[in-house]
């Protein structure tokens, strides 16, 4: 240490450039974590799943004293069950709305219920409070792959961002990077969900690009547009819960509160289909509008 | 030796305790910054160099596990390693009240940084809301957990010393291997 110290100047720039390089070349949307991350998360991933473990146990309030394990096991089947019942109900109310509408949304909701979905168990948060990220215990080795769209209880919950071997993280559609193409169900109004630090710390997020002669209002339900070049079509992201004009006159943006819980998450199904490529960052309508 | 083995274990372990610990006790969606109470502390009791190293790792981790690309949080901590090292090398190390005003200080650099390297560049200007509603209450929040962690880290660094110190007087004067 005392050799370094004669060589301060030396080592703080050179500290300082390592830096500079590894964002420079780390920086790309779609790198691949480095094998040494991948080995540091496989270090970490037992410590954070005792603690996950640990934290949730204690956060029952001490309930769980004398359960055994097949009653956590089921608990954790049961919850997983739960999620998949309310996405059928949910797709079977829509469909029930919507049944006499276009053929084409038909066919789209054939296919969300077709959706191959995996679960997964969230075993940790980015511990910072400027997003809304959450760590899941499945990555590349069971298949997830980034852009994988997130459902939770209640519709769409997030988009996997970051895959390492046998974990993930994903955003939530509140984090201020998420996006997604989205549409009204009623009046079909399309835009784009894009939300910000502010509305997030209120659990809100924001759709933006509505034409000002949408007929879009408040209580509308938004779900994943069926031209979005990420997620499956069909996907309940959120209600409205007010419409406001832009500046510059010509669009309006909404208000959305988000369908999926945000809170205490456990269990999240990621659903096993790539529909973007790994590079894709924004989501957007690959059909910009048809009449 | 023991020293890098030890220090390594607390920089994983406090990264998992970060991510799923904290969370659970978070006030007004923030918590404490744990990380950076360790960098400052160590930073104090070690000096500019082996407190811009441990910034280095402790930044490094966090990069490769929770952030997007690597970078951003290893530059800041080393550079915090560096800047609480310098002048506090000679400091009272019993004294428990400086390291205290010392996170408070860096904590908001160490925010204001961030916040304009990765958020303002987004385009989110509403600067006086963040520090309303994350900076200071991050910072008031990291303060509060700030002294035990010094007494914690101070209490670690002082049985390193002493065990190094044996090590020394057993097998001679040998390689300085820290």
């Amino acid at each position: 240490m005392d050799k370094l110290g004669k060589y301060k100047r030396a080592f703080l720039l050179s500290g300082i450039g390592l830096c500079l390089l590894a964002i420079f070349f780390t920086l790309r949307p779609d790198a691949e974590p480095l094998l040494v991350a991948r080995g540091l998360a496989t270090a970490v991933q037992p410590i954070q799943r005792g603690i996950a473990a640990a934290t949730g146990w204690v956060g029952d309030g001490f309930s769980s004293i004398g359960d055994n394990r097949a009653l956590i096991d089921e608990n954790r089947q049961l919850q997983e069950e739960v999620i998949r019942l309310r996405l059928d109900n949910q797709r079977l109310q829509q469909a029930d709305v919507e049944n006499y509408r276009l053929n084409s949304l038909l066919a789209m909701h054939q296919q969300y219920a077709q959706l191959p979905l995996m679960a997964a168990r969230v075993i940790g948060v980015n511990p910072s409070a400027w997003y809304s990220r959450f760590i899941i215990d499945r990555g590349s080795s069971n298949d997830v792959a980034r852009n994988m769209a997130v459902i939770g209880n209640g519709g769409l919950l997030g988009v996997v961002r970051q895959v390492h071997p046998n974990r993930s993280q994903f955003l939530t559609v509140i984090d201020s990077d998420f996006s997604a193409a989205v549409m009204a169900v009623r009046t079909e109004d399309i835009g784009q969900i894009r939300g910000n630090i502010r509305l997030m710390q209120e659990g809100l997020t924001r759709m933006d690009h509505i034409a000002i002669e949408a007929q879009i209002m408040p209580g509308d339900e938004i779900v994943t547009s069926p031209h979005s070049s990420i997620f499956p079509p069909g996907l309940l992201v959120g209600t409205v819960e007010s419409v406001h004009p832009n500046p510059d006159g010509l669009t309006r943006h909404a208000i959305i509160i988000p369908a999926a819980c945000l809170f205490d998450i456990e269990m999240v199904l990621v659903v096993a289909h790539q529909f973007a490529e790994a590079s894709e960052t924004v989501d957007r309508h690959l059909i910009i509008y048809e009449e | 030796m023991v020293r890098i083995i030890t220090m390594a274990a607390i920089i994983l372990i406090n990264f998992a305790l970060q991510s799923t610990f904290w969370p659970q006790f978070s006030i007004m969606g923030v918590m404490p910054d744990t990380a950076l109470v360790l960098i400052v502390s160590y930073a104090i009791l070690r000096g500019d160099i082996e407190g811009a190293l441990f910034g280095f790792f402790t930044g490094l981790v966090h990069d490769m596990l929770a952030a997007m690309f690597i970078g951003v949080f290893a530059l800041l901590g080393f550079l915090t390693g560096y800047v609480c090292g310098k002048p506090f090398r000679d400091f009272f190390k019993d004294n428990y009240f400086m390291p205290f005003f010392v996170v408070v200080a860096v904590s908001l650099v160490h925010q204001f940084g961030f916040y304009v390297m990765a958020i303002m560049l987004t385009g989110q200007l509403d600067f006086s809301h963040y520090v309303r509603s994350i900076m200071l209450p991050t910072t008031v929040y990291t303060a509060t957990v700030a002294i035990p962690i010094y007494a914690v880290m101070h209490f670690i660094n002082t049985r390193i010393t002493r065990h190094e110190a044996n090590f020394k007087s057993l097998f001679g004067g040998g390689a300085d291997d820290e």
